[in-house]
């Protein structure tokens, strides 16, 4: 009796072994053969897996090449904008999606950050708590966007009314740092908007 | 001679678990993700009527803080049934190549209606204008928000060849288990409890690959915090997902518990049937 347990013991470890053998040849031939299209069908699913709960949130700094060292989360407040002479106090959000630009106002993110030395692109609507009173504005007044890592003011020295479509008037360089805040025209239109009202500011602190 | 033997059974194993494998990966692809009523049902549990309604209500209200209008004349234009029925369209599309339009006129007439109730002056010529733009846009954020694209049929085509590449597979990698399950039968003719014991090696190295994989997935992804589009499709998605990685997994304790106890009992057979061997000869002897 004892025997036959030894004997049913070792019988099944010996076929079990079998079976991680080829576990591991399997595995091994996926991981050689696919290994690389496997990661990155993880890395894209994890872009979109995001658990922001644990996510350690690093803080926003400026290194001494005038770049970001771990730039905010998109859809994210990173900083406030204040244009005093139209009593504009607003978070600033990076992303420009129709659910950041219900909650404050965007920042495009395919422009630069305040500091970095290039086109920064805010938008807003135009709606009473927002921009309405954007014809208000003249030239010299100040916007300050206070993030983080710092504050800046900046002066506006022009004022322009695009179609939606004109992108080139929203230039994308990194020569001089101007911000551009833009909101729909006409300001009390009844329908869809075609038109954007423009600000141009450049950095004066 | 028993070594190249073992070689050759132990090739012919990997081969049944290969097929074993894939049997099951498609048998689950074909009654989930490429089933019309896995999806529908899936829709229905997680709420995706009601949560797209959400969706649709909430990208409408940010067309109205740049059109000048009121709140008021986006009420009532769309209903959670338009948006079930309007779904089930997009999914018959999908999935049984039906080429029908989503009715947008509906939506146009009752925003039409609400806007001229909320104006009390006559509109000029060019507010009418954008007034057509601003319903335009509105019906196309809600075929957007819905996911109505024009792909839907370029999508059932993909399923369609899909689904012939699932059947091929279904058909080869059935047949690669009946043949190599016999073969490593055959081959252990003289002692075929050890060809049983091979067979449910496969088995449990079939089950245990499942089981290796779902914890691999959840290392690597976290499936409830994915992300796509809106909240609605976001969280059908993770529930779909979540079942499919369920059914493989479930799938795979069925088939290593089962292999283990068929294996033990094969090894107490085999084991049993040694010792009355030895005992025979002995009694010969």
């Amino acid at each position: 009796m004892h025997n036959l347990a030894i004997k049913t013991i070792k019988a099944t470890i010996k076929y079990l072994i079998v079976a991680l053998l080829i576990i591991i040849v399997i595995i091994g031939g996926i991981y050689l053969l696919f290994g690389q299209e496997v990661n990155e069908t993880f890395s894209i699913i994890s872009k979109v897996a995001i658990d922001i709960e644990n996510k350690k949130v690093e803080q926003t700094k400026m290194t001494e090449e005038n770049t970001l060292e771990n730039y905010p989360e998109y859809g994210t407040q990173y900083a406030t904008i204040k244009i005093p002479r139209i009593n504009v106090d607003l978070p600033v959000y990076f992303g420009d999606t129709l659910e950041v630009l219900k909650k404050g106002v965007g920042h495009s993110s395919g422009s630069y950050f305040p500091g970095e030395g290039g086109s920064i692109i805010y938008m807003g609507h135009n709606s009473k708590n927002m921009f309405r009173r954007f014809s208000e504005l003249q030239i010299g007044d100040e916007m300050t966007v206070t993030t983080s890592y710092g504050e800046y003011t900046y002066k506006i020295y022009d004022m322009q009314l695009i179609k939606e479509t004109d992108v080139d008037k929203l230039p994308i360089q990194r020569e001089k740092e101007i911000l551009m805040v833009y909101t729909c025209y006409p300001f009390n239109n009844i329908g869809y908007a075609t038109q954007r009202y423009v600000v141009y500011a450049e950095l004066e602190k | 001679m028993k070594v190249v033997l073992n070689i050759i059974k132990f090739i012919l194993a990997l081969i049944l678990t290969v097929c074993i494998i894939a049997f099951i990966i498609v048998n689950v692809a074909s009654s989930t993700i490429l089933s019309k009523e896995f999806v529908l049902q899936k829709l229905d549990e997680t709420n995706y009527y009601a949560n797209t309604y959400t969706a649709v209500e909430n990208d409408f209200e940010n067309y109205i803080y740049q059109s000048g209008l009121d709140e008021e004349v986006l009420k009532d234009i769309v209903s959670p049934e338009k948006i079930e029925n309007d779904t089930k369209i997009i999914i018959n599309n999908i999935y049984d190549g039906t080429e029908e339009q989503i009715d947008i006129t509906e939506i146009e007439t009752n925003l039409k209606n609400n806007i001229e109730e909320s104006l009390d002056e006559k509109l000029s010529a060019t507010q009418e204008k954008m007034v057509d733009e601003f319903i335009n846009k509105i019906t196309e954020q809600y075929q957007e928000t819905i996911t109505n694209t024009n792909y839907e049929n370029t999508i059932h085509d993909i399923l369609t060849k899909g689904n012939g590449f699932i059947e091929k597979i279904k058909q080869f990698s059935l047949i690669g288990m009946i043949v190599s399950a016999i073969l490593i039968l055959i081959l252990s003719f003289r002692k075929i409890i050890t060809g049983f014991m091979f067979v449910m090696s496969s088995i449990i190295a079939s089950g245990a690959f499942y089981i290796i994989t779902n914890i691999v997935i959840n290392t690597k992804v976290k499936i409830q915090n994915i992300t796509i589009l809106n909240d609605a499709i976001s969280i059908s998605l993770r529930e779909i997902l979540t079942s499919i990685l369920n059914t493989l997994t479930n799938t795979g304790i069925l088939l290593t518990v089962i292999g283990v106890i068929a294996l033990i009992i094969f090894a107490i057979i085999s084991s049993y049937n040694q010792g009355k061997n030895r005992k025979e000869e002995q009694t010969e002897e």
